[in-house]
């Protein structure tokens, strides 16, 4: 197998060969630091490559299996890290010039639980700088530079979760970590061609991420098939009393489960129908792939709620004070994207009332949400509407007309829901397209096992892209 | 249990009674000092982003945008060019159409928000 094929491989079938010992985590690490290194920059994907604790944790994980103290599937596997995961004594700059220099002395949960299931930590990966949080309004929002999608690099990787997209679309590292506030994973997902988890408020631990909405902020994994997904999220979901949002609930994962009955799958009104059309194929082809599985019904009436101005209202709110300092003192203005430079300022002035009131709107949403998924077991979308923007243009400049219908990304987030994102085909420009599956909280296992059953029938998520093959 | 008011609070106090005073002629003076562009929204157009979609602002923004806008402006009186406050007004008619929206969404009295705070 040539090296590069090493890091298209599922996480299980890598598992399985360093388990085996036919393949050693050293090998495995330096192919990844390689290509991190080499392929990385022509991506904008990487902040810092963390060679030499990358090489010993490999090195300690090929002794440690070696006598037989074999950790699990993550053991030996090397990842990616967004960067506003903290890493003790290595930057963690969340993307943004005014944090370039910034250490903690201390690591994030997330990457203390991999550490204990043996993977191994290779790199900090670039995002939009402050995960959005001030408003972007193109690609070129980070000091690395705007993510670029490995399948046609004049255009994005998607945000925030920009170089996680790239990463793992590229074949830089099996796995990463990305964040979601409000579409964050599921979008650069899309744009990369790679699957996305996010999981439901409280199942994983934020403790030691950048926070720019304690309401809101999850993280979750990034990589190349549903079941990888799962595979890292076990190792990630679980108590924390660091992270008082934490509900302790375990995510026990050891294969897919093939579903024993169809699955209801709702489809909302108006979702497809202004999408780009390779969108909608696909999206149609997705659903015929997965036959009587599932049970589908259309025109699916979405609860016609304010769900993009309740999390605006709430990101301003929660995003202001978290970053008060920073826009206070006139630093925000040292951002990259010059929407970035002014976009904090209105957020200071959020009344407190709407703050309030969009809190208070949050149950009943919770409830409308309650009551769909008393219908349907997943909720079936497009993940994006059209494929990747160019880098070169303003987002609203691109692709006028296009819609994807209701708020579906903002809903799941602002009630908590998991989503995954799968790939499954490609659109203009040759970029990849998704499809998406949201379910009720704590429903990550249907979704995964769902996206694993479209995976075994479909060969998306195998496809590499020419220039990084 | 009552506190004496900040001194925050003063100048808060007296800012909006400033503001009430400059409600008819502040919108007119700040039109003709700086008539709004019609610069893009600060948030992309789908929500991508942590920060969702604001509509697309109007041509010139409106009276309620350009007073909170200059309240910005007594705040951080140096800090930006023309262009960039009335990007920073369009921002601002974008979070009032949002919060329009979202005040019209009826509440009964007992809808609590959805934290829960623990003693």
């Amino acid at each position: 197998m040539p090296d590069s094929d090493l890091l298209y491989t599922p996480v299980r079938a890598l598992a399985a060969q360093v388990k085996s010992k036919k393949l050693t985590s050293v090998k495995l690490t330096e192919t990844c630091l390689e290509r991190l290194d080499t392929l990385g920059p022509k991506l904008n994907a990487v902040v810092t490559v963390m060679r030499e604790s990358a090489l010993a944790e490999a090195r300690a994980a090929d002794a440690e299996i070696a006598k037989g103290r074999y950790r699990g599937p993550l053991h030996g596997i090397p990842y990616g890290v967004k960067d506003l995961l903290a890493t003790k004594g290595v930057p963690t700059t969340w993307g943004a010039e005014p944090y370039r220099n910034q250490v903690f002395d201390h690591d994030a949960t997330v990457v203390k639980k991999l550490r204990d299931a043996g993977a191994v930590l290779c790199a900090k990966l670039a995002m939009v700088e402050l995960a959005g949080g001030m408003g972007y309004n193109q690609a070129d929002a980070s000091f690395t530079g705007p993510g670029l999608t490995p399948w046609n690099t004049s255009f994005w990787s998607g945000g925030s979760s920009s170089g996680p997209g790239a990463a793992v679309g590229a074949g830089l590292v099996p796995f990463a970590i990305g964040s979601e506030t409000s579409g964050s994973i599921v979008t650069p997902s899309a744009y990369s061609g790679v699957t996305g988890l996010r999981p439901s408020y409280g199942l994983v631990s934020r403790h030691g991420a950048m926070a720019l909405s304690w309401t809101l902020d999850k993280l979750g994994p990034m990589g190349r098939t549903a079941d990888d997904c799962a595979l890292v999220l076990a190792a990630i979901a679980g108590p924390d009393p660091e992270d008082v949002s934490c509900t302790g609930r375990l995510f026990p994962w050891k294969e897919t489960q093939k579903p024993t009955r169809a699955l209801k799958v709702a489809v909302p009104k108006g979702c497809i129908e202004k999408v780009q059309p390779a969108v909608r194929e696909n999206f149609e082809a997705s659903l015929a792939k997965l036959g009587d599985s599932i049970k589908v019904t259309r025109d699916v009436e979405w609860p016609d709620l304010p769900w993009g101005p309740a999390v605006g209202t709430i990101v301003n709110a929660e995003g202001a004070s978290a970053f008060l300092e920073l826009i206070d003192s006139g630093d925000v203005t040292k951002l990259r994207c010059p929407a970035c430079r002014t976009g904090g300022y209105s957020a200071l002035l959020t009344p407190a009332v709407d703050y309030v009131h969009a809190m208070r709107a949050r149950r009943p949403m919770r409830a409308a949400m309650k009551k769909l998924y008393a219908s349907y077991d997943v909720v079936a979308t497009p993940t994006r509407a059209t494929v990747a923007y160019p880098i070169d243009k303003e987002f609203q400049a691109v692709y006028p007309g296009v819609s994807g219908g209701p708020p579906i990304i903002a809903a799941g987030n602002l009630t908590g829901l998991p989503a995954l994102a799968l790939p499954n085909g490609f659109g203009e420009n040759g970029l990849p397209t998704s499809i998406a599956f949201m379910g009720a909280p704590f429903s990550e296992a249907l979704l995964c096992s769902l996206g694993a059953l479209l995976q075994s029938r479909t060969d998306w998520h195998t496809r590499k892209p020419p220039a990084f093959a | 249990m009552s506190q004496a008011p900040s001194p925050r609070e003063r100048d808060r106090r007296g800012f909006l009674k400033m503001i009430a005073a400059a409600a008819t002629v502040l919108p007119v003076a700040a039109h003709a000092q700086a008539p709004a562009p019609s610069t893009p929204p600060a948030t992309p157009p789908t929500p991508a982003p942590a920060t969702p979609a604001a509509p697309a602002g109007p041509e010139h923004s409106t009276g309620e945008a350009r007073l909170l806008t200059e309240v910005l402006r007594s705040r951080y009186p140096d800090r930006f060019n023309e262009t960039q406050w009335a990007s920073i007004a369009s921002d601002f008619d974008g979070d009032l159409a949002g919060g329009k929206r979202l005040r019209a969404m009826k509440l009964t009295n007992g809808d609590e928000p959805d934290v829960t705070f623990r003693a």
